[in-house]
């Protein structure tokens, strides 16, 4: 597979039609993992559809570890590359940026860059879209390695344990795979049915996209604070709209020092996501509370990804004091 | 209704010998119970075929504008013309066949219905079955299930208000006993484009034993193996079968005999090849608390399949494979 998607990258000169879906990709000080998202985001991984479906802008702020310049000039058709001069700590501008460049009717946001994704996940956010044209889909998000990333760097956890990870699903061949090796990250943890606190990997229609202003630039901390938990919050809350969740896709964080997936000492963490809560109160006059909707869930189910509905609907057993069926095994 | 009034769904109900079951799935079927619809979206054709028993068609004026009810003298004892007479009365660019008009429905079968088919006009959506009481009812008439005791135990639920609530006095039906993930034998409450219809003939009129022996079937899986079908399962709606006297679903002497005699006629017009669908679903739809443990226990036959099937190194879903193979020749 990994030859056909880098011939498909050095296909360029062909007509450009305007997508549907605009999917706004941030990325910083991560170029190996970028590469590995912007793998899973094209048409030989990701299944039945086109490059005239959908559009990747990879919205860049400048590093000193930048993606490979080679790399970038192999990209297919449908993804756009824009490297930026950023003077301020903070992804905001630049997914802002990102949407302001898209052409579709559908703006799917992925404020991380290093999170790859499975092989359904365009197909079901554009089936989301046609059944509920006013709704907001939502990926679930996992963390690769059997603990959140932010725990198992203590344990030794780093990029060449991941790399080992990744190599012994055979990643890119059988994308689900990567349910094999991930677990569910913080903002998921409570599995399908109970509320999410954030979604990385979040699709909106444009107005709506319009309505809310894109995400809100008084999140000017490091790493954006609660940035995208705000955005989840008030995307989901907006009246009008229906919450889909596809439950049988994922978006997986790849390891790459973020500021709180375990690139800081745990003191410094915990500052951090103190300070950033403090700030989202400061904005907001209350405690970042997850959302709560009323899901429509849409997709096929791969047989890795059924772990983690078992579990899913475990938690919610559990959470109306019910016994949950046997564990999965 | 004029042309440019053409509802976008129809929805067959099939009647005989049932009239107070038969009035309660209509108001099931209604916008006062329905959620999210219009009267204009879709229209119910009800066909009844007359017996000492009609149903009293005074009380649909009451259920809407979108009902139209045709009462038949057959001489045979199947549904089947009384099924094609009815198709030649659909309007819609999708049907939807009860054949069992004793099945009342959950609140968001017409809604998800019209949004599946949006996702695609192949959708073939399926809302799964279950029957009223703690067992299936065939089994039941010796324990003393009857019309009054499912009467009380329907009087002690708020069905009227929230249908949902027939999820907590039923039980999964005898055709997909091990839940929706798995390949399901048949669904009395299935859609599909009336074209889709058209192309596998409509009812099949050799079926001509009591109650159509095992036409339900033969129509279920002729959808289902159509090669552009679109497998849409609907998690958190139901269709709820009520105690009737039933060809298959009440306890009789020869109950044994007449299963298998349909049984054999299906084998000899499938050429001994009929078996339950299996091809991958899509799940679509919101799934309420009470429809919770349904999806518990779907996920935990699911995961025991799973890995019986793996540990022998078969497929899941081969009906997708072997309709994949006859394509690419």
């Amino acid at each position: 597979m990994l030859e056909r998607i880098k011939r498909l990258f050095s296909r360029t000169g062909e007509p450009e039609v305007r997508p549907i879906l605009s999917i706004v990709m941030v990325v910083y000080d991560m170029p190996a993992q970028a590469q590995n998202t912007l793998i899973s985001l094209s048409t030989e991984y990701q299944q039945d559809v086109s490059m005239d479906d959908f559009e990747v802008i990879v919205v860049e702020n400048e590093s000193s570890n930048l993606i490979n310049s080679q790399f970038i000039e192999s990209l297919p058709r449908n993804v756009h590359y824009y490297k930026r001069k950023e003077t301020q700590p903070t992804p905001v501008h630049a997914i802002n940026f990102g949407a302001l460049m898209a052409k579709g009717d559908y703006i799917c946001l992925m404020i991380d860059g290093a999170r790859m994704l499975t092989p359904g996940v365009v197909k079901n956010i554009l089936l989301g879209h046609r059944a509920v044209e006013q709704s907001v889909v939502s990926v679930p998000g996992y963390h690769l390695g059997d603990k959140l990333q932010q725990e198992s760097v203590s344990s030794g956890y780093g990029l060449e344990t991941e790399r080992e990870l990744m190599r012994s699903i055979g990643w890119p061949e059988e994308g689900y795979r990567l349910f094999d090796i991930a677990c569910f990250s913080g903002s998921s943890a409570s599995g399908f049915f109970l509320p999410n606190s954030e979604s990385n990997c979040i699709s909106v229609p444009r107005q709506l996209w319009h309505d809310l202003e894109g995400y809100d630039v008084q999140f000017d901390l490091r790493g954006g604070g609660l940035i995208n938990l705000d955005f989840y919050r008030r995307a989901c809350e907006y009246p009008g709209l229906q919450h889909v969740i596809i439950p049988g896709e994922g978006t997986f964080h790849q390891f790459h020092g973020g500021v709180t997936t375990g690139g800081e000492e745990r003191e410094v963490r915990a500052a951090y996501i103190e300070a950033s809560k403090q700030q989202y109160r400061e904005l907001r006059g209350k405690d970042y509370s997850s959302p709560v909707t009323h899901p429509i869930y849409l997709g096929q189910l791969s047989e890795q990804s059924q772990k983690f509905l078992h579990f899913s609907s475990g938690k919610w057993l559990r959470s109306r004091g019910k016994k949950p069926l046997e564990e999965f095994n | 209704m004029a042309d440019s009034a053409r509802p976008l769904l129809s929805v067959i109900v099939i009647g005989y010998k049932m009239p107070k079951q038969l009035a309660q799935t209509l108001y099931t079927l209604s916008t006062a119970y329905q959620q999210g619809v219009t009267e204009q979206e879709y229209e119910v054709v009800v066909v009844e075929n007359t017996s000492s028993e009609d149903f009293d068609e005074s009380i649909l004026p009451g259920l809407g504008g979108n009902f139209r009810f045709f009462r038949r003298d057959e001489r045979s004892h199947t549904p089947v013309p009384a099924i094609n007479f009815a198709f030649e009365q659909c309007r819609g660019q999708a049907i939807g066949l009860m054949i069992d008009g004793a099945r009342m429905v959950t609140p968001r079968v017409i809604q998800y219905v019209l949004m599946s088919q949006r996702i695609s006009p192949d959708s073939f959506t399926v809302v799964p079955g279950y029957h009223l009481g703690e067992q299936g009812q065939h089994f039941n008439v010796s324990n003393g299930y009857d019309e009054e005791v499912e009467q009380q135990l329907l009087d002690s639920t708020n069905w009227k208000d929230n249908g949902y609530e027939l999820f907590s006095i039923a039980d999964i039906s005898g055709a997909n006993p091990n839940g929706y993930l798995q390949p399901i034998m048949e669904c009395n409450c299935m859609f599909a484009s009336a074209s889709s219809f058209e192309r596998i003939g409509f009812a099949d009129e050799r079926f001509t034993f009591r109650g159509g022996g095992a036409i339900n079937l033969h129509m279920f899986r002729s959808l289902g193996m159509l090669p552009a079908s679109k497998l849409i399962v609907l998690p958190g709606e139901g269709s709820f079968h009520q105690f009737h006297g039933g060809v298959t679903t009440s306890e009789y002497d020869g109950l044994e005999r007449e299963r298998a005699s349909h049984r054999a006629q299906l084998q000899e017009l499938w050429g001994g090849e009929f078996h339950s669908l299996r091809r991958e679903p899509v799940l679509f739809g919101a799934i309420t608390p009470l429809a919770q443990d349904y999806l518990a226990f779907s996920v935990d036959r699911s995961k025991k399949r799973y890995k019986r099937f793996k540990a022998r190194g078969d497929r899941l879903w081969e009906d997708d494979n072997q309709l994949a193979m006859e394509f690419r020749k």
